[in-house]
């Protein structure tokens, strides 16, 4: 242990006289986890607590202290190393793109618009998109497991991409688009990420939030732009999120101006005023059912990929991302996957949000820190339901009763293996 | 973002059945603005969508509160408290709704609704019909509208009419599942399974309506099977006879009268196939497999059958063949009498 520098000391001994001065004793808490030494200042914001149960800063210098043991200044990883550049230490161990990963599965999508670049007509809109298109660095292989969906994928979509010589011999042009469907939270962003960084292309990743406008046309006129923006800069893959809003059933759909995105978004598909070479279209919905049909025909989004619950390799992948910066110990990570077999992404992640969230209400209570073990997560993943079974529910009528030309086939498949048909 | 801009979003939201999403912008522009009213009755509408009917009927009575001449806040008061089973409220309400606007078809659509599902007022068929034929007159390009006025025909026992109507309201709307369901129970009640069996298909992969879309298959595999009860008292005939004309022995006898029997059930169960879409075939039987009541319906019409085998099969029993059949017969009441129990629940469960 370090020597404590004067102010702590002097704080100290004010302490030691007003043991429940609890202001004091977290202001002493903080210099100490400024300095690093977070077991002293989880034991004083322990004993604050004892004092003051309900003290939010006390709670809120605890999630500091127990969530972010490394120094706080440290810049985030990159997403991928540049060739020959030394790997970080943990990515030396594991491949796994983490930073892409924890943004997929806290389904946040970064807001596309900048500013409406033609608004007073000056701009010119081929200096400067005005969506923002970025550079996917990630690769299929940072995709922790899900072996089977990577096959699927690179069989379905990336192999003919990749081959141009066979394309042309083959008269196949290089456009297209893909539908990825599944539960929620099982990883589709990331995959589409992956496949954008597999063709070597840019990425724009659009959802409905970035669509909508409120005025009637302006929603049509941002899809416009989507795919005006990404045939600027093809090779280029637009991911639509949610799909089944953009692209929802026009019969569906009474009141709404919707329908006319709908109809803007074939136009755009199909590329009848524009060419769409070197466009790549990935979708993602957590309900196909609920995607026009129109979009479905050949030449649109023709072709369809299950994205499964993650399997055990990937699942052991996403809960050591998750504990990564947590204080742990004897986790067995290996029995922890096996136990959640069908959980999402997102469920795993809220396992370790529990478990974590049980350790440090103890410690708290107790006054002394402990680490988190499997008893937490075990009891978490009792405690945890996961998300998905409503999912297969409904998937499960659609797949057995609306199957029209084996659409669902895969999903059928998945739910006899599973045994939930 | 203003008030106003919020409430239109969140419309748009709702229509694309995001309503959480439009939930979370209601409230902050409620928030805001706590007296408006058209912000209360797009919350009530978003309530109502996610089956949250105490809350919607809530949210309704605030815009209410604040511009007791809100319309659509009196329609979404009338939707939520026949949701709620109030029906002398909800049909004060849809009278309230219609006489703010008596041109808008919602009103007297919602009224229409209110009197049909009403028990109190199974009888009034008339102001049924008369608000549900308005509603088709303002609006005759809303689906809604149509499936109404076949309600009211359907219960007229105007079956022809009834069709009609909920053909033409999935010709405006091919999603809409109530008109598809009704049009399905027509189509099964004139014997047309294979229709009636497509049309509860798709109910059934719709995502509200999955319950009652498989529960009505249930009842299509149930009307097949009850088919097969003449195959089964014709096995049992064959049976005594067989089993009184060559009481010891006879097993060339006894063979080619369980050839018999075998062929009249395989002879239904061609017939029941072909009255089920191919692709169907399967996953009904999935569906029927874990039914309760649907094996309960097999074990009663098979009841016969069995007995007949058995007669065959065991020439010792050939003397008590009496007593076989009373066996049967008791079987098969108590088989249907249990399986009549649990559809009724079943049913109750679906409604």
């Amino acid at each position: 242990m370090a020597e404590d520098s004067p102010l702590i000391r002097s704080l100290r001994s004010a302490l030691e006289a007003a043991p429940a001065d609890v202001p004091l004793r977290l202001h002493l808490a903080a210099l100490l986890l400024d300095d690093g030494e977070f077991e002293q200042a989880v034991a004083e914001i322990a004993a604050a607590l004892q004092h003051d149960p309900g003290s939010a800063e006390a709670r809120k210098l605890m999630l500091r202290a127990m969530g972010a043991p490394a120094p706080p200044a440290a810049p985030p990883a990159p997403a991928a190393a540049p060739p020959g550049a030394e790997p970080p230490p943990e990515a030396a161990s594991v491949s796994f793109d983490w930073a892409s990963a924890e943004q997929q599965l806290s389904d946040t999508v970064q807001p596309r618009f900048i500013e409406p670049a033609a608004a007073d007509g000056a701009d010119d809109p081929g200096d400067e998109p005005a969506w923002d298109i970025e550079s996917s660095q990630v690769r299929l292989a940072d995709v922790g497991g899900m072996t089977e969906v990577k096959q699927r994928l690179e069989a379905a979509f990336l192999a003919p991409m990749r081959n141009p010589e066979l394309r042309r011999l083959y008269g196949k042009s290089l456009r297209g688009g893909l539908l990825l469907y599944g539960p929620p939270g099982c990883g589709k962003t990331f995959i589409a990420r992956a496949v954008a960084g597999e063709l070597g292309a840019k990425f724009l990743s659009v959802s409905l939030s970035d669509i909508l406008d409120m005025y009637i046309g302006q929603s049509e006129r941002n899809l416009h732009d989507v795919f005006a923006a990404a045939r600027a800069n093809a090779p280029c893959v637009i991911f639509l999120d949610e799909i089944d809003a953009v692209g929802g059933k026009r019969s569906s759909m009474r009141h709404n101006a919707m329908r006319g995105t709908v109809n803007q978004l074939l136009l755009e598909l199909d590329g009848a005023q524009h060419d769409n070479d070197g466009v790549f279209v990935l979708a993602a919905t957590n309900s196909p059912w609920d995607v026009d049909t129109a979009l479905r025909r050949p030449g649109r989004l023709d072709r369809t990929l299950l994205v499964l619950p993650p399997d055990q390799q990937a699942r052991e992948s996403v809960l050591r991302y998750h504990l990564r910066d947590r204080p742990i110990e004897g986790v067995d990570l290996v029995k922890l996957a096996k136990k959640t077999d069908g959980w999402s992404g997102a469920d795993l992640a809220h396992l370790c949000e529990t478990a974590a969230e049980a350790a440090l209400l103890d410690s708290a209570a107790s006054g002394k820190v402990r680490m988190i073990g499997m008893p937490d997560l075990l009891a978490a993943a009792k405690e945890v339901r996961p998300s998905i079974e409503s999912w297969f529910t409904a998937a499960r009528n659609v797949a057995m009763f609306a199957n029209d030309g084996g659409t669902y086939d895969d999903l059928l498949a998945f739910l006899k293996r599973t045994r939930r048909l | 973002m203003t008030t106003a801009e919020r409430v239109t979003r969140a419309r748009a939201l709702m229509d694309l059945g995001r309503h959480t999403q439009a939930r979370g912008l209601l409230a902050e522009a409620l928030a805001e603005q706590p007296g408006d009213a058209a912000a209360w009755s797009a919350m009530a509408r978003c309530c109502y969508r996610t089956d949250d009917f105490e809350e919607a009927l809530h949210a309704a009575d605030q815009a209410l509160a604040h511009n007791p001449a809100l319309a659509a806040a009196w329609r979404w008061r009338a939707l939520s408290l026949a949701e709620l089973k109030r029906w002398p409220e909800a049909h004060r309400a849809a009278s309230e709704a219609i006489g703010r606007e008596p041109h808008n078809w919602s009103g007297h659509m919602i009224m229409a609704r209110g009197l049909l599902a009403d028990p109190a007022r199974g009888g009034d068929d008339q102001r049924a019909r008369d608000a549900a034929l308005r509603a088709r007159e303002l609006a005759p390009h809303e689906a809604e509208t149509h499936f109404y006025a076949g309600r009211v025909a359907e219960r007229a026992g105007r079956q022809a009419e009834a069709e009609a109507c909920y053909r033409e309201a999935l010709r405006l709307n091919p999603e809409q599942r109530s008109a598809r369901n009704q049009l399905a129970l027509i189509q099964m009640r004139r014997g047309d399974n294979y229709a009636a069996a497509q049309g509860f298909a798709a109910v059934a992969a719709s995502t509200k309506g999955a319950e009652l879309g498989i529960h009505n298959l249930k009842v299509v595999a149930v009307r097949l099977i009850s088919k097969a009860r003449w195959v089964s008292v014709a096995a049992l005939v064959v049976a005594d006879i067989g089993a009184v004309a060559v009481p010891d022995g006879g097993w060339a006898v006894r063979a080619a009268l369980l050839a018999v029997l075998a062929a009249g059930w395989a002879v239904w169960a061609v017939w029941a196939a072909r009255q089920v879409p191919q692709q169907l075939r399967g996953p009904l039987l999935r569906t029927v497999r874990g039914s309760a009541y649907v094996l309960l319906v097999l074990l009663g019409v098979a009841a016969f059958s069995l007995a007949a085998f058995v007669l065959l099969l065991v020439p010792a029993l050939a003397r008590y063949w009496v007593e076989v059949v009373f066996g049967a017969v008791v079987v098969q009441l108590s088989a249907l009498r249990a399986a009549a129990v649990l559809v009724r629940r079943a049913k109750q469960r679906v409604e």
